[in-house]
């Protein structure tokens, strides 16, 4: 079965994903500050993206594979987890180009039960856990955050009433660049685990490595450095997005958000209950804003992160399962299907960017946005 | 009810108290540290010393540096 074409195709394809992860997520963690301008866009992109690189290092135990608790993981296959990874980056490149914050982790576990299905039918799929690790988690994450960044900032705006606004926005400012750091960090830690971990599942799997084997460093490596990029690149459609097009943000509101964002997420992970970074911290910036003004939020483009949100599922795993069913008809253990979904795929990619890169969104763009 | 038997409400419930609880301790104390900074620097100023409100900031400074280590603690061992 070892076949080092496949798994060399994978492991690019993993790092290509892990890369677009990187980028999708940026605004997670810097938006709120590049909106409020307590650091400037390119100082903020390269602080998360030394953050996300030292986060990929901090924990290592990694998991078989992030679908494992979704599909029959004796069914999983390098093509799977290949068809998986091409429907979870066209998810991320497609919400990525609308301006849309979506969880890469729901993209990936999309992808992957699509391709299963593709492989092996419905019956492969834990349907349970999907609800209970995944739809339902995603219900609570927004509302969650929500109702915590409303409470903290008219905590906030409670203390501070009446002070001059110069020290006050400097203050915000610091703590926004603290929060700000904890999520890049926490981002690296839990992210670039899940490419760890489908790498070295390639790897047993091709026979490189026996099951209980660790991780091997170049995957560490490799995988914190396309991390680091692709959150270095920016990813600033979706900065704009979050940092500005939600709501209009004061420094307060700012660190409100990012620190009840973080709370939310290092709590829900301390419990072994996972909650995307994507839906909290869209959650909690609105909540920052909705407790100020309902009126505040831009409402119009909250639904359609929501819409976004619940398409997430089936359209990851849409093109999940296109992928693997074009990979199969080449027949098992051949390299050339993951070539052949590659070549369509990235034609694909070519066109929509060629479209697309006429007018980019840049730093400056987004730096002008909250002018 | 399938929710009531495949959904963890005992990990959801702590979820929600201790990121409540500990976000609003956070903003609180991060707040309270701005407001001793300010009236500290609005004393000094005016030559009325403001030791109490420099001592408040520090202490919630070590408050959140205590959280934030804590935070990165939290991620280490996961």
């Amino acid at each position: 079965m070892k076949n080092d074409t496949i798994l060399v195709i994978v492991v690019a394809t993993a790092l290509a994903f892990d890369y677009t992860n990187g980028f999708h997520d940026t605004a997670n963690a810097i938006a709120t500050m590049v909106s409020t301008r307590a650091m400037a866009p390119k100082v903020a992109v390269v602080y998360s993206a030394l953050l996300n690189f030292a986060g990929a290092f901090i924990s290592l135990k990694v998991a078989a594979t992030v679908a494992k608790d979704f599909v029959d993981p004796t069914l999983v296959t390098p093509e799977i987890v290949f068809g998986g990874l091409v429907g979870a980056i066209a998810w991320n490149l497609a919400t990525w180009s609308f301006g849309l914050p979506s969880s890469s982790s729901h993209a990936l576990i999309g992808g992957v039960v699509g391709a299963v299905i593709v492989a092996a039918g419905t019956d492969a799929v834990n349907g349970e856990a999907l609800i209970s690790k995944l739809l339902v988690p995603a219900l609570i994450a927004p509302l969650l955050a929500f109702a915590i960044g409303g409470a903290a900032i008219l905590v906030a705006y409670r203390i501070i009433g009446g002070l001059s606004p110069g020290p006050v926005t400097r203050g915000y400012r610091l703590g926004q660049i603290v929060s700000g750091g904890l999520l890049s960090l926490a981002h690296g830690t839990n992210d670039a685990q899940k490419t760890m971990g489908i790498i070295t599942l390639a790897l047993v799997a091709n026979g490189n490595i026996s099951s209980d084997a660790g991780t091997p460093t170049w995957v560490i490596v490799c995988a914190a450095t396309a991390i680091a990029l692709g959150t270095y690149s920016g990813g600033w459609r979706i900065i704009k997005t979050v940092g500005t097009r939600i709501i209009k943000m004061d420094t307060a509101q700012g660190f409100s958000a990012q620190s009840s964002g973080a709370a939310v997420i290092l709590t829900a992970s301390h419990f072994g209950y996972p909650l995307s970074t994507t839906h909290v911290i869209s959650g909690a910036v609105m909540g920052a804003g909705a407790a100020k003004r309902l009126s505040a939020v831009r409402w119009g483009v909250a639904g359609n992160m929501v819409a976004a949100w619940i398409l997430t599922l089936p359209a990851a795993g849409a093109m999940g399962g296109l992928a693997y069913g074009i990979t199969r008809i080449f027949g098992a253990n051949n390299a050339a299907g993951p070539i052949v979904v590659l070549a369509l795929f990235l034609t694909g990619l070519g066109f929509i960017f060629a479209r697309r890169f006429r007018r980019p969104t840049t730093p400056t763009v987004v730096a002008g946005a909250e002018a | 009810m399938i929710l009531a038997t495949i959904v963890d409400w005992n990990a959801l419930g702590k979820v929600v108290v201790y990121s409540f609880v500990g976000s609003v301790a956070v903003t609180t104390v991060f707040s309270v540290g701005i407001v001793g900074l300010v009236r500290f620097d609005d004393r000094r100023r005016a030559g009325a010393g403001g030791m109490a409100y420099a001592l408040l900031a520090l202490v919630c400074a070590l408050i959140v540096a205590f959280v934030v280590v804590e935070a990165i603690v939290i991620m280490a061992k996961k």
